[in-house]
């Protein structure tokens, strides 16, 4: 019998060519070309709005669109904070599952924050009535930083949950992570993904400004204290859009 | 410090008379007393050193100072150096205060805190006499022992050794690597993953090094009471000895051939906060306590103990392994978690050819590809609490039920240290994920190749206590595994 040991000696990559070598390894591509697709279509939108003088109203589009917008930033904004967990998941699964324990656990993420974007995208169209909406939402976002509640769940977001290796288990388990992941993620992020969907249109720098935040608090391992600081940030942020 | 103090095995240090108390245990046990007395606020005190470590309680650290220990990252090892080196302080300014007749001139000028070398044979993985006496009765001192606390498993307490495959350094001794950089997973080496300041990485738990899992974790849950959690067992005497022999056992590692610890600046650089025997700030870096001479001190021995039971290719023992640079590939895992209550628990999953197998046949093997490694990882281990002993992890060959749990199928140890913490979402210390352990059982797979007791299809794990359970207490709490995986690189 081969010894396994002597067969795994050949590099494994050795079967791939370049780019499926890469995927190897970096099994979480698919996350960054979406997020940065994403972005392209937000600020080409946003350049169009504007040499055009449209879209200003969100009452002005269909329900279905408003949500397509909605998804369209949070992928954006949300995804590239997937990263570590997407890369967990791959390299938690057996080799030949990893597209498909990717794509459950996404597609679980990604529907928790959906069924958000229903609540949050009302504040939005509430947001363009009132002068201080946006600055209001803002510092509740700055108050919900000093919380234990966004502590936890910022701890929430890198706990890992054990995955089966195959069949039916380890799909609804790629899916359950995915909800868990999401619901620690909205209620991590919910208050600024709100200010967010407050701020609409013409928001880009908005936009920039609460992504850095959202990811850094995910890829800093000492995330959980940088509250104070960033409700500082929000603090200001609010003041400059009264002034 | 002009002179080098020497750090002694406390096995060795000779008594003469009833009393297990010679002079450097008995300026220890007086300096604790002295220690105990100081108000909790007063950092040169037993109860702020013990918070130096964790602080009961505390969701995040009340200061720069306390609830600061580093465990499941590669920062454990120096860290620890660092905390035993001032609390050394502190015990020898004490000392060289004491006014007792029993304790020499010498012996105040030069005391240095003793190790607690359980693997020294004989008794000596027995608690140290000195630690078991109810009372302290040497000369005119006749007082209530401080080196003695209840809070301990009892048949430890009473003179039982602890089990040997919870002290045995071995498996630590045998690893060439100090630490595995991040982008090839969460694997450990002696010391412990790559993190920043923190249990964490951004993509999963830290895992504790072999060292830091055995002798070190093990040998606090087997010791049990105020040692088997993070934020008592600084309380216990004892706590102070067992590290000291941990960090021998890393500066004996450090001797051994090809063994380099990391030089890379986030972990030279990172400083820590310290007090000094005046109560004084001080700070201390990883960089700055790779030299014990350095430091002021050096051990008596440190020679390695002796190599893991477990069968092995004697050419594995010499060979210095080429450091891969792929992420290993899960093969295989449980579905279910395992609930281990105390008794002997057993898993078995299937085991898929690692990527590449069918390469192999079809391209020639690169000549310069490293060696092939077999990981066993076991995640998401939770607990309310320690159960108060460690358990052995053995791969089992098929055909070997009725001795799954024997030494050379022994690939390491679920120490649970720390265990009440893993899954606390209120602290950063280590937040919510449970333990995490990883073993690399690549010498146990050739063996059983090479003796065709390997099924390359299927695994089988075994999860046995390292000591049976004490009848005269209550059953230990549950202990549930989240998954058991074969990884191979």
């Amino acid at each position: 019998m081969t010894s396994v040991l002597t067969a795994a000696r050949s590099p494994w990559w050795a079967v791939s060519v370049w780019p499926g070598r890469f995927a190897q390894r970096h099994p979480d591509w698919v996350v960054w070309v979406a997020a940065a697709a994403a972005w392209a279509v937000i600020v080409g939108l946003e350049a169009g709005s504007a040499a055009h003088g449209t879209g200003g109203d969100l009452r002005d589009h269909s329900w279905v669109v408003i949500q397509a917008g909605w998804m369209l930033m949070t992928l954006a904004m949300m995804g590239p904070s997937t990263v570590p967990a997407v890369r967990r998941v791959a390299f938690d699964s057996l080799p030949r599952r990893r597209s498909r324990a990717i794509s459950i656990w996404l597609a679980a993420y990604f529907a928790v924050w959906l069924v958000f974007g229903t609540v949050a995208t009302g504040f939005a169209t509430f947001g363009e009535r009132v002068r201080w909406a946006l600055p209001g939402a803002l510092l509740v976002a700055a108050a919900y930083e000093l919380s234990r509640r966004k502590r936890r769940a910022l701890r929430a977001c890198h706990v890992t949950v054990p995955l089966p290796p195959n069949g039916r288990k380890a799909d609804i388990a790629c899916a359950r992570a995915g909800v868990r992941h999401g619901t620690a993620c909205v209620e991590a992020c919910w208050a600024l993904m709100t200010a967010m969907a407050v701020a609409g249109h013409g928001s880009l720098l908005l936009m920039v400004l609460l992504s850095t935040i959202i990811v850094a608090q995910r890829w800093l391992v000492v995330a959980t204290r940088l509250g104070p600081h960033v409700a500082v940030i929000l603090v200001a942020t609010a003041a400059l859009v009264v002034l | 410090m002009a002179e080098t103090l020497v750090r002694q095995d406390v096995w060795k240090l000779e008594t003469s008379g009833p009393t297990p108390f010679e002079e450097v245990t008995l300026a220890y046990a007086l300096a604790v007393d002295v220690m105990q007395r100081r108000r909790a606020s007063d950092p040169t005190s037993w109860a702020y050193q013990a918070e130096v470590h964790a602080v009961r309680g505390a969701v995040k650290p009340p200061d720069k100072f306390r609830h600061q220990c580093q465990h499941f990252t590669w920062f454990f090892l120096p860290w620890h150096r660092m905390y035993l080196a001032w609390f050394e302080r502190i015990i020898r300014s004490i000392v060289q205060d004491l006014d007792v007749d029993a304790i020499s001139a010498e012996t105040k000028q030069t005391w240095a805190l003793p190790y607690w070398n359980y693997e020294g044979g004989g008794d000596t993985a027995k608690l140290p006499p000195a630690f078991r006496e109810r009372r302290l009765v040497v000369g005119d001192v006749d007082m209530a022992n401080p080196l003695f606390v209840r809070r301990r498993n009892r048949r430890i307490n009473a003179g039982q050794a602890l089990p040997g495959a919870s002290v045995r350094a071995g498996l630590a001794m045998a690893e060439f690597f100090f630490s595995e950089p991040p982008e090839q997973g969460p694997f450990s080496g002696l010391g412990g993953s790559e993190t920043d300041w923190h249990h964490g990485r951004g993509d999963g738990p830290g895992l504790p090094g072999e060292l830091e899992v055995t002798p070190h974790g093990s040998v606090h849950s087997d010791v049990g009471g105020l040692m088997s959690a993070f934020d008592t067992a600084g309380l216990d005497p004892i706590f102070w000895l067992h590290h000291c022999n941990i960090d021998r056992l890393w500066e004996a590692w450090a001797h051994q051939r090809g063994r380099v610890n990391p030089d890379q600046a986030r972990w030279k650089d990172l400083v820590f906060h310290f007090h000094d025997e005046s109560g004084e700030e001080v700070t201390g870096t990883s960089g700055s306590v790779v030299d014990t001479v350095a430091l002021g001190y050096e051990y008596e021995d440190i020679t390695p103990p002796p190599p893991a039971p477990r069968r092995r290719r004697q050419s594995m023992v010499e060979e210095v392994p080429q450091r891969s640079t792929e992420r290993p590939a899960m093969v295989g895992a449980t579905d279910d978690t395992v609930e281990l209550t105390g008794q002997p628990a057993s898993v078995e999953f299937s085991v898929e050819p690692p990527p590449g197998v069918d390469a192999s046949r079809r391209r020639r093997a690169a000549p310069e590809a490293p060696a092939a490694r077999v990981y066993l990882r076991v995640d998401n281990v939770e607990g309310e609490r320690n159960p108060g002993h460690s358990y052995g992890v053995f791969v089992t060959p098929p055909g070997d039920e009725e001795e799954a749990a024997v030494d050379d199928y022994h690939v390491g140890n679920l120490s649970l240290f720390g265990i009440e913490d893993a899954s606390n979402l209120d602290q950063d210390h280590p937040g919510g994920h449970g333990l995490a352990y990883s073993y690399d059982i690549t010498d146990l797979v050739e063996v059983l190749e090479a003796e065709g007791r390997w099924d390359p299809r299927r695994i089988k794990v075994t999860f046995a206590p390292n000591q049976p359970l004490d009848p005269e207490e209550d059953p230990p709490p549950p202990v549930r595994v989240g998954r058991v995986s074969l990884y191979f690189r």
